[in-house]
């Protein structure tokens, strides 16, 4: 086995050409690092007999790559966790439009999605915002807004502003209320900092249930993942904190979307049409629900039945590609204030 | 031997530079098969430059070098050193760890049959009566038996020249002088045309047919040893193959007045500044007045060598002490007034410099 | 045979490509070719610097650079102050005393370099934070709430420095190692009939010898600094190469990125040539030939018990606490890797640091000896343009790579970019320009080591460069090949960013495997990984320590 390996790593300047004359395979560029995604890949091999070859990396170097390869790319699908991202790439040429009766009949809401096709939603998550249920009463915080009001000062748990959930949030601030507001927000946010940027979100909702802040910024499939996680410290930590779904009363919950796009050099378009339609199917979108904690776009689908128990929610309207147009301005105002 | 040996290396005008330091400038030289020629000089005088030139280690810059007729390096062409018929010998033998006796001899001879370089290995050892230590390795050997490799070694590939830097400089001085003889007596004896690079004259003159001395680079004289010492071409010279002592004069009416007395110096135009030496063992002692054109001097000390004895004296007058070498042992007292007397043909006298 | 002088007057293009030709040689050449060829997509992050960015720089200026800067010089500083005293002072310990348990502390000291520097930063940070298990267990201990205690905060250049030193002090206890046991026992004892007490000696003789050593040991370290971004990340950081990528990515500058990038390697660049100006002409190798066992004195109880203090702490902060923290994440989180695909990453890594480890150092190989046979100084140059890499950041180093194979394409209309996705071609020139340096220093030393007239020698017993290479220089160095191979294998099997990008389809390694777990916030799912890959640097490391004590000179006898 180890010789055929090396034979296989070696060699495979051989099969160079093979790539693009092997019909029965897919090659996806993926940012998603899920195993519970692996899943639904192996299932759509198994119903199709087409390989689907992965390559996982952050969004932007993957981006880079594809540029540098060009027309020779064996890229066929790109997917990223930040529709952002592929509407950027949409922009730059890299992705070609694609419908099907198929695709069309699962309805994806038109905000989810490229008006032409050259991208399509997958799943999204919430970004909402969690309390410690002993320490701040139910509808004392309501809206990303209220996080810059001076009765949270050093109580705001918050992941570090470089992350791209963390600058989609204040590019979607800036999409809805201008530069100088979102400036002041930030501004108002960071001075609230019960300590400075640091973690991932497991780590706030954890921060949160140890009393090291009050309130934080998180994501649905974090807190998901430790409701039903198999561990008696996670469950623990789940039953300490609230979660509020931010802005219902106006624009609705910041969503983070999660989408696909087939390469505009694909070299297998067909095969790249065919994952794209099984990736919206019923059953991966049940798998990005209950394997993954994310709200499936299928309107078919439900999400997890303890995503539902947090509560049914107005999510804001996706603006992808204003989303990605704001982000260098959402940088600059984050380094502003001082969100590191 | 042939009655004009043709010359085996020429070397003409050869100049080279390392960044500003010039470290050989315009020597030509040529040296004749079955000549052994003793290059001496202080360090830094290019005598081991020319070697690596020789052997290509260094490319030529300027100046071309020929061995047998075959042109080795020109400043536009030169032959890598593993394509020169050329034999070299490292100060430090530059012995390869990793291979045995037997492996560094036979490490030249790749392009000869198997059962060529097996006799060559082994007639070779046996040159160099190393045949019992075939198979150790260099460290484990003496430092003359690791000298006696380092000639085996280079030796191997028949070369038309072989060249040594320094050959000796790594062994005591016990060691030295028998195992000088021993090389001297190998490489008489295989014919091959050698330059000897060395630091002491006193070696140089025993190895070489003719020796030739450098200073900065340039040759300053190359003759043989008789030759050097007698005729030297400068004071450098003069010095670098005895103790000497040196005065300054001026020629007047065709004489130079000096501490040793008046010396004729007919060939030289009056009011020149010239440079007289005369060596120490050609200085000669007697009673006052024994001799007519002696000059008194005083013995400050007197120091017995064995085979000779040194002697401090001090001149009428004051000016510069000056010494003479008697051989044997001479009883002299510190205070001791005695007469000076050299033979005015013994008299070196050099341009003032 | 004789050669004939035409006539070329002296000062003509030809004569002068021809003199050119004659200093370098064939070998210099390639030397050249395959130093730049290493250097080229660093080279191509210069030209993609050389776009315009809009008014970024004032913003950066105004806002994020003074703290990058400052972060980085103080992190840089922490580092370069610890991994000094650290690995000088255990060097010593183990090599100049004779105690219980020094064979075992000699290469247990090795043991952090197998351990990956952004592992440890996440299990440091996870174990050390506020919400984290050692905290908890205290304010659940004593009743504390928050503000009732103090506590020190991992999320702080103090933080980050240290967690840095722990892993890479290795590399200065390594080559100071070395460097005292290659001393002469004879320049020790001068200095101690010239009045010198043993630590005196040590302080004026024995370090001021190992400067080299000291130098190149703490420079591998600030070099590996600068080009961290997975550990300085965990720690909340921002660092000059966090800068580059929060430039890159958030800001959507590659133009003012790079610029960033290159200010950071212009400062490499600055930093070695003061280095070799303060070295001046000072010499550090042995004047006298003749070496004797360094006598170790033995250590009384109490000189043990410090000396095993000493040696200890470094090992346990930069392994034994980290593995024991990984283990106790395994046993708590049940993983979800199957036995096939453990086996895939672990057969990938493998191959992908084995096959890395005999590239690097045979470029590294030939390049040296180009610039060895090269008289023009332009290898040299070249190879230091090459050994630049090491301080680059691996995501830097793949995107100049990929900015390289899109002008190839481009301008010469070559498809280098599919070659990524299907060969392991592009990952493996990611290594070599990584770890270039890493091969090339150990050579470098190594080949210092070989009298300089064996070349002369077997040149002049008719052998070219190349034979003189095969038969002279590699048996003598295989020492050296092998712990720069060892070295190689270790750094590519802790790789991450470079690999990220570069693999083809379908290659995962543990590195990656361990990326991915604790990207999606599962930590516990990627101690597993983590810990395989400390487990696969493991021999190599114990291997390079056996060598470093057999080739102290004379110990082959």
């Amino acid at each position: 086995m180890f010789i055929s390996k090396i034979a296989g790593l070696a060699f495979a300047a051989g099969a160079l050409t093979a790539v693009s004359v092997q019909a029965q395979e897919v090659n996806v560029y993926n940012s998603r690092h899920y195993n519970t995604d692996r899943v639904i890949y192996e299932t759509f091999t198994k119903s199709t007999g087409i390989k689907v070859n992965i390559i996982e990396g952050n969004h932007d170097e993957l981006i880079q790559r594809l540029k540098s390869e060009g027309a020779s790319s064996p890229a066929d699908l790109f997917i990223t966790v930040d529709a952002g991202r592929l509407a950027a790439a949409a922009k730059e040429g890299l992705l070609a439009p694609v419908t099907s009766p198929a695709l069309e009949a699962v309805k994806v809401p038109a905000n989810l999605r490229d008006p032409d096709g050259a991208w399509w939603g997958l799943s999204s998550r919430a970004r909402i915002i969690v309390y410690a249920l002993d320490r701040v009463k139910p509808g004392a915080i309501t809206t990303y807004e209220d996080l810059a009001k001076p009765e949270w000062k050093h109580r705001v748990l918050t992941r570090s502003g470089t992350h791209p959930y963390s600058l989609a949030l204040t590019a979607s601030m800036i999409e809805a209320k201008g530069d100088e507001a979102t400036e002041e927000w930030v501004k108002g946010l960071v001075a609230n900092l019960a300590r400075p940027p640091q973690g991932g979100d497991t780590d706030q909702i954890k921060a949160v249930a140890v009393g090291e802040g009050d309130v934080a910024l998180a994501n649905t499939y974090y807190v998901g993942k430790l409701i039903t996680s198999a561990k008696q410290e996670d469950r623990e930590v789940a039953a300490k904190i609230g979660v509020v779904f931010p802005n219902q009363s106006d624009r609705g919950t910041h969503v983070n979307l999660s989408g696909a796009g087939v390469v505009k050099t694909a070299p297998h378009p067909e095969n790249a049409r065919k994952l794209l339609e099984y990736l919206l199917s019923p059953e991966a979108q049940r798998q990005f629900a209950d394997g993954n904690m994310e709200y499936p776009v299928n309107p078919a689908v439900a999400p997890h039945p303890e995503l539902t128990k947090l509560g049914s929610f107005k999510p804001a309207a996706v603006n992808a590609a204003a989303f990605a147009a704001h982000t260098p301005q959402a940088m600059r105002i984050m380094d502003r204030a001082g969100w590191k | 031997m042939s009655d004009a040996p043709s010359p085996s290396v020429v070397l003409s005008n050869i100049r080279h530079r390392y960044g500003r330091l010039t470290a050989v400038d315009d020597v030509s030289l040529s040296v004749a098969a079955r000549e052994v020629v003793c290059i001496v000089g202080p360090s830094g005088c290019g005598k081991s430059t020319l070697l690596r030139l020789i052997s290509g280690l260094e490319t030529v810059q300027a100046g071309t070098i020929a061995v047998e007729g075959a042109t080795l390096a020109t400043p536009d062409r030169s032959l890598p050193p593993e394509r020169r018929p050329v034999g070299m010998m490292f100060q430090d033998f530059a012995l390869f760890p990793h291979l045995t006796v037997a492996g560094n001899i036979a490490f030249g001879q790749t392009d000869r049959p198997r059962a060529e370089r097996k006799r060559r290995v082994a007639e070779l050892l046996e040159t160099m009566a190393l045949a019992r230590y075939a198979d150790a390795y260099p460290h484990t050997l003496s430092g003359g038996q690791q000298q006696r490799v380092a000639l085996a070694r280079a030796m191997a590939r028949d070369p038309k020249v072989l060249l040594l830097d320094e050959p000796f400089s790594a062994l005591d001085e016990q060691l030295r002088r028998s195992v000088r003889e021993e090389v001297v007596r190998i490489i008489r004896a295989s014919g091959i045309a050698t330059i000897v690079v060395t630091h002491d004259p006193e070696e140089a003159m025993e190895m070489g047919n003719r020796v030739v001395v450098m200073e900065a680079g340039r040759i300053v004289q190359a003759d043989t040893p008789v030759t050097l010492y007698h005729r030297p071409a400068n004071s450098f010279v003069a010095r670098l193959f005895g103790e000497v002592n040196r005065f300054e004069a001026t020629v007047r009416d065709g004489a130079l007045d000096t501490p040793l007395g008046r010396l004729p110096a007919p060939a030289l135009p009056s009011g020149t500044r010239v440079e007289v030496a005369c060596r120490v063992e050609d200085l000669e002692l007697t009673a006052p007045g024994a001799r007519p054109n002696a000059v008194p001097v005083r013995v400050r000390h007197s120091s017995f060598l064995g085979a000779s004895t040194r002697v401090c004296l001090d001149l009428p007058g004051g000016g510069p002490e000056i010494h003479a070498r008697l051989p044997g042992h001479v009883d002299v007292q510190a205070g001791q007034e005695l007469a000076a007397v050299v033979d005015a043909a013994r008299v070196m006298v050099f341009p003032a410099g | 045979m004789a050669m004939a002088t035409d006539a070329t007057s002296p000062g003509s293009p030809a004569v002068s490509v021809r003199r050119l030709w004659s200093r370098i040689g064939p070998t210099g050449l390639l030397a050249v070719i395959l130093a730049l060829a290493i250097a080229l997509p660093i080279l191509a992050v210069f030209v993609q610097s050389a776009g315009v960015s809009t008014d970024l720089w004032s913003h950066m200026a105004r806002t994020v650079l003074p703290g990058y800067i400052v972060n980085t010089l103080v992190l840089l500083g922490i580092v370069g102050v610890v991994t000094l005293v650290t690995g000088v002072a255990c060097a010593w310990t183990v090599t100049m005393h004779d105690f219980r348990g020094r064979g075992v502390l000699q290469w247990l000291l090795l043991l952090p370099l197998a351990m990956p520097a952004y592992v440890l930063a996440y299990t440091y940070t996870d174990f050390l934070q506020f919400a984290g298990p050692l905290q908890s267990a205290l304010r659940a201990a004593f009743g504390w709430r928050r503000g009732d205690y103090w506590f020190p905060e991992i999320h702080t250049a103090w933080g980050a420095g240290l967690v840095l030193s722990s892993v890479l002090y290795p590399y200065v206890y390594v080559l100071t190692r070395a460097a005292f046991l290659e001393q002469s026992v004879c320049v020790l004892e001068a200095g101690r009939t010239l009045g010198c007490t043993a630590f005196g000696a040590f302080r004026r003789v024995a370090l001021p010898l190992a400067r080299p050593a000291l130098v190149a040991g703490v420079g591998y370290a600030l070099m590996e600094t600068l080009a961290d971004f997975g550990a300085v990340r965990y720690f909340g950081i921002d660092t000059f190469t966090v800068g580059i990528y929060r430039t890159w990515f958030a800001l959507g500058d590659p133009a003012a990125a790079a610029q960033l990038a290159s200010v950071l390697l212009l400062v490499v660049l600055a930093l070695v040539a003061l280095e070799r100006l303060s070295r001046g002409r000072m010499r550090f190798h042995q004047t006298t030939s003749r070496y004797r066992a360094l006598p170790a004195p033995r250590l009384s109880p109490g000189g043990t018990v410090v000396a095993w203090i000493v040696c200890l702490t470094p090992v346990l902060f930069g392994f034994l606490l980290p593995a024991a923290i990984l283990i106790r994440m395994i046993l708590r989180g049940g993983t979800e890797l199957t036995l096939a695909r453990f086996t895939d990453l672990t057969v990938n890594t493998f191959i992908l640091g084995a096959a890395g480890a005999l590239l690097v150092v045979g470029i590294a190989l030939l390049v040296i000896h180009g610039v060895r046979h090269d008289r023009s100084g332009l290898a040299g140059g070249a190879a230091k343009l090459a050994s630049l890499g090491y301080a680059t950041p691996g995501t830097v180093i793949a995107v100049g790579i990929l900015i390289a194979a899109g002008l190839m394409r481009d301008w010469a209309g070559w498809p280098v970019g599919a070659i990524l996705g299907t060969t392991i071609a592009g990952i493996l020139y990611g290594y070599l320009i990584r770890f270039f340096v890493v091969a090339y220093g150990p050579l470098e030393s190594g080949f210092a080591k070989i009298g300089p007239n064996l070349e002369g020698a077997a040149r002049s017993l008719g052998h070219t460069p190349w034979q003189v290479l095969r038969r002279v220089h590699l048996p003598l160095l295989r020492p050296s090949l092998l712990s720069a191979a060892m070295l190689v294998f270790v750094d590519i099997t802790k790789e991450l960013p470079a690999t990220m990008i570069l693999r083809p389809f379908n290659v995962d390694t543990l590195a990656i495997e361990a990326f991915r777990m604790a990207s999606t916030e599962r930590l516990d799912d990627a101690a597993l990984p983590a810990l395989v890959i400390v487990l696969v640097g493991l021999l190599p490391v114990i291997y390079l320590s056996r060598s470093i004590a057999a080739a102290r000179p004379g110990h082959r006898g």
